[in-house]
């Protein structure tokens, strides 16, 4: 009778405990603070109850990165071109770039349009040469040019293995020494429309509501040079004069070399290479503008909405660069919560400052949408933008932080990373700034930002008022549609007066 | 044999001591040849796997967790659910974007049972559901005023979540410590394969890493679901503006596999984004975000002692789970009656594709088909260097050929880009007799040494980039396995005349052949919507190019 009673009794318990778990389970979320593993509602995994610390506990140390030695890398040739050499023996590659001071802010009278067509038959065509073509060396070197514009710097680089660093250098300072002004292309050249075609996201440079926006706002040179026009060898001759002499570009070679031997290199493959004594005059921007309208639409039925809203601002003083960097990180963060965290209007908002030696340029957002996210984005960025102009508005030491560990240990610490990398980063400083002390200077001038500095900057720079929208895309269409959650009629925006 | 033996000793000794050291050759000392990198993999008891790279130059460490799911697995009607997935087991977890997780659970359980009525309406009305169109229109998603109303609440009820909702918190935390990752706040990449997590950190906060992807794999909370589905819906809708990844290399894909998901889009089709549903992406979640189905691969100023030290302490808590189900990792079947030809009939710049389908990774013949792409394209490769010097060629012909890289179904594409539909057939000829010299060993060996030179470049610039070498492991891990990696790059570097001929005569038939045309002025009598011409011409003139 024991015996049975006891069999029982151990039937009943698992079932007991099986009868639990199963309650517990169809619960759905119940049992965790029991000690009972927790099930989600539509899981079948328990949950994990852990003691880990929650990322605003951790204490980490400093970090100890150190940017390569500048000073110590920077060499001059005899003929004055300057070159930041960074050996690393342990890098199987080396990248040598050429900074030089072109771009839209150096062309003077009659040269709209020079800079652009200057790097494209500096890169694409190289020097006049039948017998060794520069896509042939290239190719001998299993390589290729890489090349970015921007309005006061260009950089043109090249990555070899490390056994071919003499051919890779001579390569690219031959590009620079004997640009083929000859070439048929300059005959049948025309200034393009400045963006790309079609404008399929809203990264890169070549996003046509920008360009349209600086066009509207500005004109050239802030706007790249009105479509359509042809560009004289005289013009390019004249450029290419003042902006490519051995005193006016920057190298950086970094990686696997070694230092006395790209030093003798680079005095010999300069040879002969006249320095030149006309002044570079520099465009200035005044962030003056033309403001007729507050919102400026462009049909162009194939694409999305597409969006540009922004204005431009002139020179920044020194002072100001960092708050206005941290400023500018937390507004790109609110922005992007406000549009596509908490209304999924738009695959991404993007805030950029202008990266020019002055600081000066066209402060703007991109973003796009379909056709009824359009209204509301544009509302919603005028809205955040408003928010942090607004004295009242309380930015967080929560958002300071994150602003400054992104832009120091993030994005300084990638520009310096490592020889190659930093070897171009100094080249390029070094012709848009001609010294590397702000470069150097930056994480000491991020963290000492205060909220109150940003607030400063904000209330100084960020205003809905001043701010100016171009929307490319199907207007009748966007102005027609209405999103379901945030319905916003276009044409109310545009009715919104500027300042 | 040497190699191999040198390889395997180490190994053997590595299996015996729990570790398995590398291929030895110092971290990138040696400039000239083919050298290897020391990899330390670490196996914890639940099956999450750690492969570790030491590179001491900058204190820094990049960070690659891999997940084995992909577009593959993915069923008709589900189609871009991976990439979704990857959105929303970004939006915190139990313990990480949240100000407080016992308020939301009770909205949690509402949200899941107002979805598993809206399916229960769904399911009930699938007759008056079914779409009978045929012109897709929009978001024009079938629906009910019940469902509707179903829908309405579950914004109501994310917008009352949302007050608890910290935004944006693991990828804030991750770059308040000062990590570089993507510029978008999933720094994450899926495709066929893989499910990709990519952090780069200084090395100092690496601990952040495992604390936020350990607890992501188990405790993710997929909130703010219902904004994350139009955010990934732009993200589509932005890829099908630009042909080359919207509809017309679907449809290449399309005729390249029968009904195999290997050529279905990863980033998925506007109609299912009204399907997903986050019940069936639990699913998905609990099946494969399992430490047995993941690989991080960490490259940079770390020692294996203090990653397993980490992995232990937090990915090492999780259960291991069943195995992830292998589903479709099938071979694709051909399209029957052998060759295809595809003419596209919307404005595009003119091309000509050939496409072959080609082994996955793994497979011992797919090195030689990246030595193939080396060779033939640029403007010296075997295509160009056909051309040249001949009466009438084209000029300025971009030729390009790209092999995919995957474990399963792979294609190779020979890419002739013209300035002007009238130079396509002779472009096609060109394509097709480059291939026949490819079959018959007239190969210059000239352009093979510029091939190998470009080969080995792309490879010291993964080996010595640490972001590249964690992602390169990591991707290998999931076609094959990362010890495939070095000896996939050697392969590849030290194919013959003869290899390349053997697969060039094997592969490149016309019966595994898809011929794909794409013109300016498409050949239909009708022009189709003016505006797509209009732009096309307008570029045309614009672009500042030759007339």
């Amino acid at each position: 009778m024991k015996m049975e009673r006891e069999k029982i009794y151990r039937a009943l318990v698992p079932m007991a405990a099986l009868t639990l778990a199963t309650a517990l389970s169809l619960a759905g979320c119940g049992g965790g603070s029991n000690g009972e593993e927790e099930i989600l509602p539509g899981r079948s995994r328990p949950l994990l109850e852990h003691d880990w610390p929650h990322p605003r506990d951790f204490e980490f140390a400093p970090s100890t990165f150190t940017p390569p030695d500048a000073a110590g890398a920077l060499v001059n040739t005899t003929t004055g071109l300057r070159a930041y050499i960074i050996p690393d023996a342990s890098d199987p590659l080396v990248r040598i770039t050429a900074a030089a001071p072109l771009g839209r802010l150096y062309e003077q009278s009659g040269e709209a349009g020079a800079s652009r067509l200057l790097t494209e038959l500096l890169t694409r065509h190289g020097p006049a040469d039948p017998n060794r073509p520069l896509s042939l060396r290239l190719e001998s070197l299993g390589t290729a040019l890489q090349m970015e514009e921007d309005l006061d710097v260009t950089r043109i680089s090249v990555e070899v293995l490390a056994e071919d660093w003499q051919e890779g250098l001579a390569v690219l300072i031959d590009v620079l020494r004997r640009p083929d002004f000859e070439n048929s292309v300059l005959r049948h050249y025309r200034t393009g429309p400045g963006y790309s075609t079609p404008t399929s996201s809203a990264s890169g440079s070549g996003f046509q509501p920008k360009v349209e926006l600086e066009r509207i706002l500005a004109g050239y040179p802030l706007a790249p040079a009105d479509p359509g026009l042809s560009v004289t060898g005289q013009a390019l001759r004249a450029l290419a004069g003042r902006t490519l002499g051995p005193n006016r570009v920057v190298l950086g070679v970094g990686g696997n070399v070694p230092r006395a031997e790209v030093e003798a290199a680079l005095n010999k493959l300069s040879e002969g290479w006249d320095s030149t004594e006309e002044p570079l005059r520099v465009a200035e921007l005044t962030g003056e503008a033309r403001v007729e309208n507050k919102l400026h639409t462009i049909d162009v039925p194939s694409l999305e909405g597409w969006i540009a809203t922004g204005r431009p601002v002139g020179p920044v003083p020194e002072s100001e660069r960092a708050a206005v960097a941290v400023m500018a990180h937390i507004l790109g963060t609110r922005l992007n919560i406000a549009v596509r965290e908490i209304r999924g209007l738009a695959n991404r908002a993007v805030f950029v400052l202008p990266d020019t030696a002055s600081g000066a340029g066209l402060w703007h957002v991109k973003t796009g949408g379909r056709t009824e996210a359009v209204a509301p984005l544009v509302k919603f960025c005028w809205e955040e933008i408003e928010k942090m102009h607004q004295p009242s508005d309380p930015i967080t030491e929560d958002e300071i932080e994150q602003a400054k560990g992104a832009l120091v240990s993030g994005s300084w610490q990638a520009a310096l990373d490592g020889a190659r990398q930093a070897s171009a980063t100094y080249a390029v400083e070094t012709v848009r700034r001609g010294a590397l002390d702000a470069l150097l200077q930056w994480p000491e001038a991020v963290r000492a930002v205060t909220v109150q500095q940003v607030k400063e900057v904000a209330q100084k720079y960020l205003s809905a008022e001043e701010m100016v929208t171009v929307v490319v895309g199907p207007i009748d269409k966007i102005r027609e549609a209405r999103h379901p959650r945030w319905p916003v009629d276009l044409s109310a925006l545009e009715s919104t007066p500027t300042s | 044999m040497e190699k191999r033996f040198k390889v395997a000793t180490p190994f053997i000794i590595g299996v015996l001591l729990g570790t398995v050291p590398m291929w030895s050759g110092g971290a990138f000392a040696e400039s000239s040849g083919f050298v290897g990198i020391n990899v330390e993999e670490i196996r914890l008891a639940n099956g999450f796997r750690v492969l570790v790279v030491e590179d001491h130059r900058v204190p820094r460490v990049a960070a690659s967790l891999w997940y084995r799911l992909g577009a593959i697995r993915e069923l008709s009607g589900e189609h871009g659910s991976t990439h979704f997935l990857e959105h929303v087991v970004h939006q915190g977890t139990t313990t990480v974007g949240t100000r407080n997780f016992e308020a939301e659970k009770p909205i949690l359980r509402e949200i899941h049972e107002t979805e598993q009525k809206l399916v229960e309406v769904w399911n009930r009305e699938r007759n008056r559901l079914r779409e009978r169109n045929v012109f897709y229109d929009g978001l024009d998603w079938p629906t009910t005023p019940e469902m509707d109303s179903l829908r309405q609440r579950l914004y109501e009820l994310e917008d009352q979540d949302s007050q608890y909702r910290e935004f944006w918190a693991e990828y804030n935390w991750y770059r308040r410590y000062g990590a570089i990752a993507h510029a978008d706040p999933v720094p994450a990449t899926t495709w066929k394969e893989y499910l990709e997590i990519d952090i780069d950190l200084p090395k100092e906060a690496i601990e952040l890493l495992f604390r936020l992807e350990a607890d992501r794999m188990v405790n993710a909370v997929l909130r703010g679901w219902e904004a994350q589905r139009f955010t990934v819906l732009e993200q589509i809708l932005n890829r099908h503006v630009r042909p080359e990844t919207g509809r017309f290399s679907e449809a290449i894909d399309g005729v390249t596999g029968l009904a195999h998901p290997a050529y279905n889009s990863a980033a998925g089709h506007f109609r299912d984004f009204a399907y997903y549903n986050r019940a069936s992406m639990l699913g998905v979640y609990d099946d494969y975000f399992v430490p047995n189905n993941a690989t991080l691969a960490l490259v940079g100023d770390i020692a294996p002692g203090e990653a397993r030290t980490l992995a232990e302490r937090y990915f090492g808590q999780l259960a291991r789970g069943a195995e992830s189900p292998a589903l479709m990792d099938v071979e694709a079947e051909p399209v029957p009656g052998g060759a295809v030809r595809l003419d596209w009939l919307e404005p595009m710049d003119p091309r000509v594709i050939l496409r072959y389908r080609v082994p996955g990774v793994g497979h011992p013949e797919r090195p030689v088909f990246d030595t193939i792409a080396a060779l033939t394209r640029g403007r010296h490769g075997l295509f160009a260097a056909s051309l040249a010097g001949k009466a009438g060629a084209p000029a300025n012909v971009d030729f390009q050929a790209v092999p995919t890289r995957l474990g399963s179904a792979n294609v190779i594409d020979f890419i002739a880009k013209a300035r002007r539909d009238e130079d396509l057939p002779g472009l096609e000829e060109t394509l097709l007799a480059v291939v026949d010299d490819l079959q018959k060993k007239r190969i210059d060996s000239k352009a093979l040494e510029r091939a190998r030179k470009a080969l080995r470049l792309e490879w010291d610039r993964t080996r010595s980039e640490r972001r590249r070498l964690a992602k390169a492991l990591g991707q290998f891990q999931v076609m094959d396995s990362w010890e495939t990696l070095q000896t996939f790059m050697e392969a590849r570097l030290s194919a013959s005349v003869e290899d390349i001929q053997r697969a060039a005569r094997r592969y490149f038939v016309p019966s595994n052949r898809v011929i794909v045309i794409a013109r300016e002025r498409p050949l239909s009598h009708e022009r189709p919507g003016s505006r797509a011409t209009t732009s096309m011409a307008s570029m045309a003139s614009m672009e500042g190019n030759e007339p």
